[in-house]
């Protein structure tokens, strides 16, 4: 492991990278490592593309329905006393 | 001075405006706590707290803001408060323990580059129909099996809207560990959705 070209971005990293551009803006180096890797690399490729729609999928999640009148009970109960 | 006709409420009209909007709205609030925590019975605490509060504090309840985004309002504190204790407890159990291969030590080779078992392909199509049932339910299987903390850390993403600094505060975090916690819960993610969706074809 002792190549670290100031460019060389990792799989590890570049995914990191992804995560961590929706909180901070990424340096100038980082933005370049990152575009050169995504250019070289599949795996990271398809990796961005299935981790953009997991947050989709987290963005709108929603569960099933629900029966609620047990809790809608407790909760009315709770209010009385 | 605006009108608050809530002041005007003697103490059994209050009761029935508050039974009102507990029927109207446990379905959602209900529905919106299972789908952020994994215990159904401490989603359903975290609601019934909710209306206590916002019973108690029905006074500073302003009418221009609907009751249904002031309960919401109110649930996801209890939820960043729920996910805070979490942190706090420090015990972070979780599904992937007990199952065999913990994916998060796998996936990358020392080198830092995929290890060949787990890199993402393009072939596989297990995030294709985003609008399907099978990816929901996939999603939510992994997410609860999500180890606390990492649990914590997607939740509180979206509890609190993409605030990092307010994230990291409430979860007495660094921002690199946050950010660490994130991308570990992600790679968990995305490999227990794929091998769900695709053992399940």
């Amino acid at each position: 492991m002792a190549q670290n070209h100031s460019f060389k971005v990792s799989c590890g990293a570049a995914t990191a990278m992804m995560e961590q551009r929706e909180f901070r803006a990424l340096s100038a180096g980082e933005r370049v490592g990152l575009w050169f890797h995504m250019r070289i690399c599949n795996a990271c490729k398809a990796y961005e593309k299935q981790s953009q729609a997991i947050d989709r999928l987290l963005e709108v999640r929603m569960a099933k329905g629900e029966d609620t009148r047990a809790l809608e009970a407790r909760i009315l109960n709770e209010l009385q006393a | 001075m605006g009108s608050l006709p809530l002041s005007t409420l003697d103490d059994l009209g209050r009761h029935k405006l508050m039974a009102g909007w507990v029927r109207s709205h446990t379905g959602d609030l209900q529905r919106y706590a299972r789908s952020r925590v994994k215990d159904s019975d401490v989603a359903d605490d975290l609601v019934q707290v909710t209306f206590v509060s916002a019973w108690q504090t029905l006074d500073k309840f302003a009418e221009q803001s609907s009751a249904r985004t002031w309960l919401f309002a109110i649930l996801k504190h209890k939820l960043a408060d729920h996910y805070r204790k979490v942190y706090r407890e420090g015990k972070h159990v979780s599904g992937f323990d007990v199952i065999s291969d913990d994916p998060a030590s796998n996936e990358f080779n020392p080198n830092g580059h995929w290890h060949r078992d787990h890199a993402p392909t393009d072939l596989s199509d297990a995030f294709r129909d985003e609008g399907s049932e099978r990816l929901d339910r996939a999603l939510r299987h992994c997410l609860d099996l999500l180890p606390d903390d990492l649990r914590g850390a997607v939740e509180m993403k979206y509890l609190l809207e993409k605030d990092g600094e307010a994230i990291q505060k409430a979860l007495g975090i660094s921002a690199t560990n946050y950010w660490q916690q994130l991308h570990r819960a992600k790679l968990k993610l995305r490999g227990c959705i794929e091998s769900r969706v695709t053992r399940t074809t």
